[in-house]
């Protein structure tokens, strides 16, 4: 795990991240185990989704007596983006700014190696801690679902996790890159959260309020399927601007960091 | 001794308009101990970090065994062993995991040498580098500048933190070094660690550099503070005109003066007398700078008034 800065990075996360799964499967067993205690009596809730304030807060109106409509209403809208949004955008300010506000990257940037290799194994190292957290979140929503005889289909809901991984891993690159161009983790977690918050805003009451709709587009959240992808599968349009995000904010991160004074 | 290492050319770095480094020009040649002195603030570090090409330069150019520091920086530093003034060390590892991960990021490493060093200057690689002391971190930064035998080591500040014997040590691994050919590059704000390892030494001050000089021209011209207690009061005009000698004054048989350069002419009078303690003030950094100092701030008084 010392190898390099690629596994050292995934070291350095290794006691988070369990805690972290953790997190997960409990959310998401339990979240999925709920289907079952309200089946019996959804009526109520049922109603109270139809309410505008509730549908804008949680973007839609779902049958909440399906099992799809239950994992729309608030663990695919709301839950996990949360959880992997928050989880990507710390891992990206730890591993980079982190390492320069504490001074550690002087250590690192002083050996044979250059900053394009470290910005890339940064980067590499939260692909596959945010693809993990994936496998995790895949895993608790299957050991949940079918606990709960929810009969959904293994695939559906890897590709929704995909959704969710996709979403996470863009907002963990602006992380990253703003930081590698700033050296800010102020700035660039800030403004993540910021513009995550107000994509979510944007987006869910977008879907209620008219004159908000030709907005939607500009809400990062409108090419993030969650409930969707469950029922219709991935949309290819929606994920290739996720990627095309990440990629393009990799490269303005690689680019602006090549130029910066680091550790000033 | 013939080629440089460090090749310093109008090398200035502003911090937006704060004051970095200013039109510095210095070369360190192969083989040798170079000092670099200087107060705190002075530019120290900001010359070392854009060597390292942590910072980039504002104007002006620095490079090291012949190569441009902003564009072959990855090759030079296969060679550079660095010991970072403010020493921030990885969370979460001991000792010896962080030289492992620094040791497999250097490659090459003789891992007996590591353990050679790591005996040698007592360091604790079994603990959690988060409960080490000031003086214990020290330890592994300067482990892990030795650990490749760089040609080159650049060091800011090394004796940060390292108790007395520990400074010894430090002071046989640079004279090792220096049998080994290899080159050192040296800041510090305390000018006898500069004195008893350096050849030749730049002096820098206020982001501009003073003087570079051989260490002995620079003993040479160190005002030395020493006080001398005589059992009874010496005639105080013998004292008054010995040559090198300033600021004599005397108080109820003991004299305080300032010296420059050789102590002979006032060793010899004052063995004529009965001395009962002689006091050697090392000198301070301020004073030395003084000489130097002096002369600029009246160049500066004299363009202000050509201005005016």
């Amino acid at each position: 795990m010392l190898k390099n800065v690629f596994a050292k990075t995934l070291r350095d996360k290794r006691k988070t991240f369990a805690w972290w799964t953790l997190g997960i499967l409990l959310i998401t067993v339990w979240y999925n185990m709920m289907f079952t205690a309200m089946e019996g009596d959804m009526s109520g809730i049922n109603q109270m989704m139809e309410s505008d304030l509730v549908q804008a807060l949680l973007g839609g109106a779902y049958d909440l007596s399906t099992p799809a409509g239950w994992l729309s209403a608030e663990l695919l809208p709301l839950l996990g983006p949360i959880i992997f949004i928050v989880f990507a955008v710390s891992f990206a300010n730890s591993s980079l700014i982190g390492e320069e506000e504490k001074g550690t990257l002087d250590l690192l940037l002083t050996n044979p190696i250059n900053r394009t290799s470290v910005f890339l194994q940064k980067f590499f190292a939260m692909i596959v801690s945010l693809l993990a957290l994936g496998l995790v979140f895949w895993a608790g929503n299957i050991i949940g679902t079918s606990s709960a005889n929810m009969g959904l289909s293994m695939l559906s809901l890897a590709e929704v996790t995909f959704s969710l991984v996709l979403l996470g891993l863009l907002f963990g690159t602006f992380t990253l890159a703003l930081g590698a161009l700033t050296g800010k983790s102020g700035i660039s977690t800030g403004l993540a959260s910021a513009i995550a918050v107000v994509s979510y805003l944007l987006d869910s009451m977008s879907k209620i309020v008219q004159s908000l709709e030709k907005f939607r587009p500009l809400s990062v959240f409108h090419y993030y399927g969650g409930g969707e992808v469950l029922q219709n599968g991935l949309d290819a349009g929606e994920v290739g601007i996720l990627v095309a995000g990440t990629i393009a904010l990799f490269a303005v991160g690689l680019y602006g960091f090549q130029w910066r004074d680091v550790g000033t | 001794m013939n080629k440089p290492v460090i090749e310093v050319r109008k090398l200035t770095k502003y911090y937006g308009k704060h004051r970095g480094i200013i039109d510095l020009n210095f070369d360190v040649m192969d083989g040798e101990v170079f000092g670099y002195l200087g107060p705190n603030g002075a530019g120290k570090t900001t010359t070392i970090r854009t060597l390292l090409d942590l910072i980039r330069p504002t104007d002006g150019e620095g490079r090291i065994f012949g190569k441009d520091v902003r564009l072959e920086g990855e090759e030079i530093r296969k060679s550079v062993g660095y010991l970072p003034g403010e020493l921030a060390l990885f969370d979460g590892m001991t000792g010896e995991d962080m030289l492992t991960y620094l040791g497999n990021i250097k490659g090459g490493i003789d891992w007996n040498y590591v353990g050679e060093l790591a005996d040698r200057l007592e360091a604790d690689l079994d603990k959690d580098v988060a409960e080490l002391s000031s003086g214990n971190k020290q330890k592994l930064g300067l482990i892990q500048a030795f650990m490749a035998r760089p040609r080159l080591l650049i060091l800011d500040e090394p004796t940060n933190g390292l108790d007395p014997l520990m400074q010894q040590e430090f002071f046989r691994l640079i004279e090792e070094a220096r049998e080994k050919g290899q080159t050192v590059f040296v800041s510090s704000h305390i000018l006898p660690v500069v004195e008893r390892i350096c050849d030749r030494v730049g002096i820098i001050r206020k982001g501009k550099l003073v003087t570079v000089e051989e260490i002995d021209d620079l003993k040479k011209g160190t005002l030395r503070s020493l006080e001398i207690q005589f059992a009874e009061h010496p005639p105080e005009d013998r004292f008054k005109n010995l040559p090198g000698v300033q600021e004599v004054n005397f108080e109820d048989g003991r004299l305080r003066c300032k010296v420059v350069g050789k102590l002979d002419h006032l060793i010899k009078e004052a063995a004529r007398y009965e001395v009962e303690n002689f006091i050697s003030h090392e000198p301070n950094l301020e004073e030395i700078f003084l000489k130097y100092y002096e002369g600029e701030e009246e160049l500066e008084q004299e363009g202000g008034k050509r201005n005016a």
